[in-house]
């Protein structure tokens, strides 16, 4: 080919039919992602487009427009573990349909931490993997060594260096006369480095890791919630840092009632963390209040101080979210907080809630799809799972 | 007089004219800067022909906001201009909707850029399987028997 010539998508010059190749990412980025995937073998020049780096950070940007919500939960029988998704509800629509993404068959790993760019951490025992359900890889990662330790793994994104790394917390439990402590340990691993290692890095701070919990990546940063703290590791710098939690003093008696109802001691002065779901609202550290059911509330980090927006619930919700007991993992892209129960029922179509904090508005919204998928054994269970908003399609390759 | 409407020629590469009200240019970030930066009667458009040319220039003119004479501005409605996007497409084929491309991305028209790439991504989805994109777009492979093979084993789970 000349240098002056054009490439084309259509390699056979003398048809008529050119899509023009600068042009192809902008045709490209709007196909569904499983087409992309099955049309990487019409030509080495399609292969080469879609494997591409520019190519899944085009398509990376077109799918944060379309979010999703990602449904995960694992079959006891057949020893699986199941992911679905289905767009998120906007504000008029009450039903979506679920589409399965995913079965992870040979090991059964668990997740416990939402998707960072469509992109999922799992672990079970000593290994910890990535999955990437739009493109259905799983990238193992080397095992840890846990000698009896507990250990915590998550997933983060910098958007600076355009890296993904996971970071993985041990702890070891030390008996002394006085307490019970951990020791913790800290390492890292880069993704698509050349050193495919843990790299061990320092641990700052006095017993700072007990009760890990939780774990969201919102601008190149993890956070996530520890006994008294909350928790925030830089992914670029490799650093961890502690940003103490809200205090309950921070409002008034007649709230606090409404909510300390709910706990087991009438003294509190720290939030309970343990209550707690981090929250991305708009690109900014949040947190919300699980089982106060008659209050909602949402507290804000801004300028290293907390600010809370708090919410009357609804009284002819109070009884249904008392029932339900739903848990709230983030907000939808209309600005909702989405609740939702931790239990499948594979009889019906999922129930999920939406309650917008500032009219105090509720609704509620089905996902159908899920149930009925002749799943072996799904109907004896009703399995335990996990929702995550915001989950966007990345065809990023792990391998 | 006020009312009157500012009237400007294009030329197409083959230089076939159009006479077309100013509001139509506009819809052309490309071209409202043209005019705007040499107010001539006539402007060259040396990168498109006139069977496309003449096409931009039909999309442009449905898709203009029209000021009606009270100074509202009305367009037509959104459903209409739907229905008449998808009249518009249909007629055309690929290889004209690829010009069209090039054309709505040299001239800057984004949403005739955005209606004919979601033209053709929707005939790509539409296709079940890599042969037939071939057929339709007209692509020889350079894959050998085995490297097809290997691909196509790989994401086997996406043509379920």
């Amino acid at each position: 080919m000349e240098p002056s010539q054009r490439r084309h998508l259509a390699h056979d010059q003398s048809s008529p039919k050119h899509i023009p190749f600068d042009l192809t990412f902008e045709i490209f980025t709007r196909l569904p992602a499983k087409s992309i995937i099955r049309f990487q073998s019409v030509s080495k020049l399609w292969y080469s487009i879609i494997h591409s780096k520019d190519f899944y950070n085009s398509f990376l940007i077109h799918s944060k427009t379309r979010p999703r919500l990602l449904f995960t939960f694992e079959n006891f029988d057949s020893r699986k573990r199941f992911i679905f998704s289905a767009p998120e509800h906007d504000i008029e629509q009450n039903s979506s349909t679920a589409r399965h993404d995913m079965t992870i068959s040979d090991l059964v790993y668990y997740i416990k931490s939402r998707p960072v760019n469509g992109l999922i951490c799992c672990t079970r025992d000593s290994s910890i993997a990535v999955c990437n359900p739009t493109t259905r890889q799983i990238l193992k990662l080397p095992d840890v060594t846990l000698n009896g330790k507990a250990m915590h793994a998550r997933l983060g994104y910098d958007p600076v260096q355009d890296q993904y790394k996971v970071l993985c917390v041990m702890m070891h439990k030390v008996y002394t006369n006085t307490r019970n402590t951990y020791e913790p340990e800290c390492f890292v691993f880069t993704l698509g480095c050349q050193q495919q290692e843990w790299r061990k890095i320092e641990v700052i701070g006095d017993d700072p890791y007990s009760g890990f919990h939780d774990g969201i990546c919102i601008n190149g940063a993890i956070y996530f919630v520890t006994k008294h703290k909350i928790a925030r590791f830089d992914v670029r710098s490799e650093k961890v840092e502690f940003i103490n939690a809200p205090q309950e003093d921070m409002f008034n008696e007649e709230d606090t009632k409404k909510v300390v109802i709910y706990y087991s001691s009438t003294k509190i002065t720290t939030i309970n963390t343990f209550c707690w779901t981090l929250v991305n609202h708009q690109g900014k550290l949040g947190g919300i209040d699980r089982w106060a059911f008659r209050l909602l509330r949402l507290w804000l980090q801004e300028d290293e101080s907390w600010n809370m927006m708090k919410s009357n619930v609804p009284t002819e919700w109070v009884k249904l979210f008392r029932a339900k007991k739903p848990n709230s993992p983030g907000e939808i892209h209309t600005g909702e907080f989405i609740w939702v129960s931790d239990r499948l029922d594979p009889s019906k179509p999922f129930n999920v809630f939406y309650y917008y904090i500032i009219r105090e508005s509720f609704r509620s919204a089905q996902v159908e799809g899920i149930e009925d998928r002749g799943i072996q054994g799904i109907r004896k269970h009703n399995p335990y799972m996990l929702c995550f908003p915001g989950h966007i399609e990345n065809i990023m390759f792990l391998y | 007089m006020e009312n009157e409407k500012k009237m400007i020629t294009l030329k197409s590469s083959d230089d076939v004219t159009f006479e077309v009200e100013e509001a139509v240019v506009l819809e052309s970030q490309f071209l409202s800067h043209l005019v705007q930066d040499c107010p001539a009667p006539e402007h060259k458009i040396k990168e498109v022909t006139g069977k496309i040319l003449s096409k931009v220039v039909e999309y442009c003119e449905k898709h203009v906001v029209v000021v009606v004479d009270g100074g509202d501005s009305s367009s037509s409605s959104g459903d209409d201009l739907k229905k008449w996007d998808d009249k518009f497409i249909k007629e055309m084929d690929l290889s004209t909707v690829y010009d069209l491309i090039a054309a709505a991305n040299y001239l800057n028209i984004q949403a005739l850029l955005d209606l004919m790439c979601q033209r053709v991504a929707d005939v790509i989805t539409a296709c079940k399987d890599h042969k037939e994109i071939r057929e339709t777009l007209g692509i020889v492979s350079d894959y050998t028997a085995e490297e097809e093979a290997e691909v196509l084993k790989e994401n086997e789970w996406a043509f379920d």
